[in-house]
């Protein structure tokens, strides 16, 4: 998958699991479809970017002796994840766009019948 | 390989950043390493499970805006060349940088002129009103009647449109903030991280990849 599309699926993710409630690092990467990756070093940079840009907050709390930090995501974070949703719809359209082109290029590939032949 | 030796290749990967970002890092690191550990793990295994430190300080490095990141990758590969550039490019990296920053003041400061014109154009306008009335009577005074009234009229004509000059100015300060606010956040940009709202960056890339689709297509 393409760099920079897997960069914006993660941050979905990320704020959907936010979504449900405060969670912390290690927990979000266990919440994270194993699928998609998620590994510390992503998370990371994209905790601070989401950070960055205001999508979510984050707070020290002391647990079992030491400190950890715990996130939670902000209205501009719920913002985010539904326009990511919003946007779906759109990327659908093109997707099925694509398809019957692909489609309809594949059937005119086909041997067609020879005109004259029926008459 | 232990928490303490992990974390300490990690920091020493991450040596050319500054101290609180290096801290920063580390600390996060140190919080994934003593959640697996409550999680049941033994350290080593723990960090095991965690990407090789250099890995890790890549993806950090990768992270940053386009100037300190060339600035650090350049160093990191080699500290003597880096001292060379800063040295020997200062002539050529100097006036660049000292051109990119007048730009960014210039922008901030022909938006600003802009704002002053109006307020200064809406001030003169209404100062024009007084000025009327006064001029009226001055030739009322002098027994002019209808140069007093054409004054009278000019001056209160003058006195609306600086009204509405006011008004204009008004929203137009607070769109040319806006607009001054952009301009200083996308100047600053290659150097610094975003601390402003970057509006749907997610749905910039799905409607980038998107658009390739349809052009492809």
């Amino acid at each position: 998958m393409d760099a920079q599309m897997k960069r914006g699926f993660l941050e979905a993710c990320v704020l959907a699991v936010l979504s449900r409630g405060e969670s912390y690092g290690y927990q979000i990467i266990k919440d994270v479809p194993p699928s998609l990756g998620l590994t510390e070093s992503t998370l990371y940079p994209l905790l601070k970017r989401l950070e960055g840009a205001s999508c979510i907050a984050v707070r020290s709390a002391e647990h079992n002796g030491r400190l950890r930090k715990y996130y939670r995501i902000t209205r501009e974070g719920r913002a985010r994840v539904g326009a990511f949703i919003e946007e779906w719809n759109e990327v659908e359209a093109i997707y099925r766009f694509v398809r019957e082109a692909l489609d309809a290029e594949a059937g005119s590939e086909r041997p067609q019948p020879k005109e004259g032949a029926a008459s | 390989m232990n928490k303490q030796e992990y974390l300490a290749r990690l920091r020493a990967a991450l040596a050319c950043l500054p101290e609180g970002e290096i801290e920063e890092s580390v600390g996060f690191y140190a919080e994934m390493i003593d959640d697996r550990v409550a999680d049941g793990m033994t350290e080593e295994e723990a960090v095991a499970q965690l990407d090789d430190p250099k890995a890790a300080a890549r993806a950090i490095i990768a992270d940053l805006p386009v100037v300190p990141r060339t600035v650090v990758r350049t160093k990191q590969r080699n500290r003597a060349l880096y001292w060379t550039l800063v040295i020997l490019g200062f002539p050529l990296w100097f006036p660049l940088l000292a051109a990119a920053a007048l730009v960014a003041f210039t922008g901030v400061l022909v938006i600003w002129l802009l704002v002053a014109g109006l307020w200064m154009l809406a001030a003169g306008l209404l100062f024009g009103g007084p000025l009327g009335i006064v001029v009226c009577l001055w030739g009322l005074a002098n027994g002019q009647v209808p140069y007093g009234v054409v004054e009278l009229g000019s001056g209160l004509v003058c006195f609306g449109l600086g009204l509405f000059c006011l008004h204009g100015a008004l929203a137009a300060s607070r769109a040319l903030a806006q607009v001054s606010r952009q301009w200083i956040a996308k100047m600053k940009a290659p150097f610094v991280k975003e601390k402003v709202q970057r509006a749907a960056a997610v749905p910039g890339v799905l409607a980038e990849v998107a658009k390739e689709a349809v052009d492809e297509a």
